[in-house]
């Protein structure tokens, strides 16, 4: 067994020192590279110049009847407002959904949050005041978090500030986000996520349905968290999900009265050690997955919190190096799909089913709270995005 | 008169640029290309770079991101691959050369997993450090750094016991 972190510090410190280049040349190349790009967007610009004297000659001289100007310009150009990369979407149930979008026809760009309330076939879009980031940044560094149908926080990356919705995204607040105060439970309309606490046990935040957020007065009694996951997953049926680990193993934590008390639930196979890699599934709320890729394939499934696991991956082809992986997702209905890369082949076990068998080739889809997502591009991961309430039908999502 | 405060930044802020490009691009070509692309950024935005006082901070988190985005468009194009990879052969005498072996490993992994554990074992930056300078959340940092060690584990240890990938032939 190798000290890998110890050769990885060698390696990079050994890379570390080779001499930097001469920092005249390197003046002198980046304004010559400058001057020429410099050089090229000047045609550029007037290449477009011309053509839009062109156009605009055209227009003048076809007759122009019955086309009136519009009454306002409009908000903002169609075209101009995107999905992030990466999309962050997230349906509060099948037909109320928020999908967060930006506009970077200026610098710094502006961040936008699109509603639906019919399932994702029309989408209303609201600016959020002061939410702008520079274009070089690529996407907002936010994160979406939906409370309701009509409620939802972004959340600053840096902890910084909160943005604060209950219209839709009609109009906005700004909400502290250090906790205030304790509360007994999570509250029906709430959200809560895991703080670790240096040396300490974890602590639960808990954003309330005002926006505000407190501390749960009773997190479950961890060892001091240092890897994985830091929010508290909701299953369907209420159930709230602590899934964390530190250097020693990786445990699972159950709360069914919204956060009051916690047991730990057992982890089968190789998921109980420490640095485990993916989570379980869990989000059914009654039945648990474990999809295990390395040091075997296996596929877990448990229907009483833990208390036995049945694996069902036995058929699944073998990946000894444990490279390709295996893609998952747990549909509304309990039933479990997994994605081959190496073949394609997806896999399905259906509640009743003791193990997975082959039913398709079709790339598989995620979770996005009340409906699923995939992306339909010519690779796995490239848009467009569609979305479905069902796996069966696909809209594609359109702002 | 003519303002040469960014030439003035380049000679101050190579070395610790450079290093980094190296760190992250294992090459001296590769390195410098990368070095030459960040600072043509930097020099477009270096009047706003240099009001707000942190040009090598801007400068690095734009390293960063030059390295990333180039991984996303070098995807969409054909590679070249070699016909035969050139790995070791099997040496009966001794060891396997770890730190090859180490260095390929790192070559081929995702670019933001080591950009990650560039970042963690170059300077070790905290989770919270990274997450800012790459714009992702902490966890996924954690993640990101938690898949790279094991892939280098996996090489190295998986190469160690089977006699290395030559043997796998």
């Amino acid at each position: 067994m190798h000290d890998v972190e110890r050769l990885l510090r060698e390696e990079l410190s050994r890379r570390s020192q080779l001499p930097p280049p001469s920092a005249a040349a390197v003046v002198t190349a980046v304004h010559g590279l400058r001057r020429r790009r410099r050089i090229t967007a000047v045609a550029a610009l007037g290449a477009v110049a011309v053509l839009v004297t062109l156009a605009g000659t055209i227009t003048a001289l076809r007759p122009s009847a019955g086309s009136l100007p519009p009454a306002f310009p409009p908000p903002a150009h169609a075209g101009s407002v995107s999905l992030t990369e990466p999309p962050e979407i997230w349906f509060a149930d099948a037909d109320h959904g928020f999908a967060l979008a930006q506009s970077c026809l200026a610098d710094p760009c502006q961040l936008y949050v699109a509603q639906t309330t019919d399932g994702g076939a029309s989408w209303q879009r609201h600016a959020v005041p002061g939410e702008t980031f520079p274009a070089e940044q690529r996407s907002p560094r936010v994160t979406l978090r939906v409370l309701s149908a009509t409620t939802l926080a972004l959340d600053g990356f840096d902890g910084d500030r909160r943005r604060f919705t209950t219209d839709g995204g009609r109009t906005w607040t700004e909400k502290p986000m250090d906790p205030q105060g304790t509360v007994a439970e999570i509250p029906d309309g709430g959200l809560a996520q895991v703080r670790s606490n240096t040396g300490r046990p974890i602590d639960i935040v808990v954003l309330r349905p005002d926006g505000t957020s407190a501390l749960l007065a009773t997190p479950p009694q961890t060892r001091p968290l240092t890897s994985m996951w830091t929010n508290v997953v909701r299953g369907d049926d209420g159930s709230a999900w602590v899934y964390g680990g530190d250097d020693t193993r990786t445990w699972l934590w159950l709360s069914r009265d919204r956060g009051r008390t916690w047991r730990e639930v057992p982890l089968p196979g190789d998921a109980a050690g420490p640095h485990a890699g993916r989570g379980p599934l869990l989000e059914h709320g009654r039945m648990l997955y474990v999809v295990e890729t390395f040091p075997k394939r296996r596929v877990w499934r448990s229907t009483d919190d833990g208390a036995h696991w049945a694996d069902l991956g036995k058929d699944l082809p073998p990946d000894p190096g444990g490279d390709a992986g295996l893609a998952s997702v747990v549909c509304f209905d309990g039933t479990l799909l997994v994605y081959e890369p190496t073949s394609g082949a997806v896999y399905r076990a259906m509640p009743s089913e003791d193990k997975l068998g082959r039913v398709g080739d079709a790339p598989i889809w995620q979770r996005i709270g009340g409906r699923y997502l995939r992306a339909a591009g010519p690779k796995a991961s490239d848009p467009p995005v569609q979305h479905s309430p069902d796996g069966l039908t696909w809209t594609e999502l359109r702002l | 008169m003519p303002d040469h405060s960014f030439d003035d930044f380049v000679h101050a802020a190579l070395p610790a640029l450079g290093r980094y490009a190296y760190a992250l691009t294992g090459e001296r070509a590769a390195g410098e290309d990368l070095i030459q692309d960040t600072l043509v950024k930097v020099a477009g935005a270096w009047r706003r770079v240099h009001r707000d006082g942190s040009p090598l901070a801007y400068a690095r988190t734009t390293m960063l991101n030059t390295y990333l985005s180039a991984w996303r468009i070098r995807r969409r194009r054909p590679a070249s691959v070699p016909l035969e990879v050139d790995w070791p052969g099997p040496d009966e005498y001794g060891p396997v050369d770890v730190r090859d072996q180490l260095r390929r490993a790192l070559d081929a992994l995702p670019r933001a997993q080591r950009a990650v554990l560039v970042l963690g074992f170059l300077d070790d930056l905290s989770d919270e450090e990274i997450a800012g300078m790459l714009d992702r959340r902490p966890a996924t940092v954690r993640s990101l750094r938690h898949r790279g060690l094991a892939a280098l584990r996996r090489q190295l240890d998986g190469d160690q016991v089977e006699g290395g990938p030559y043997a796998r032939r």
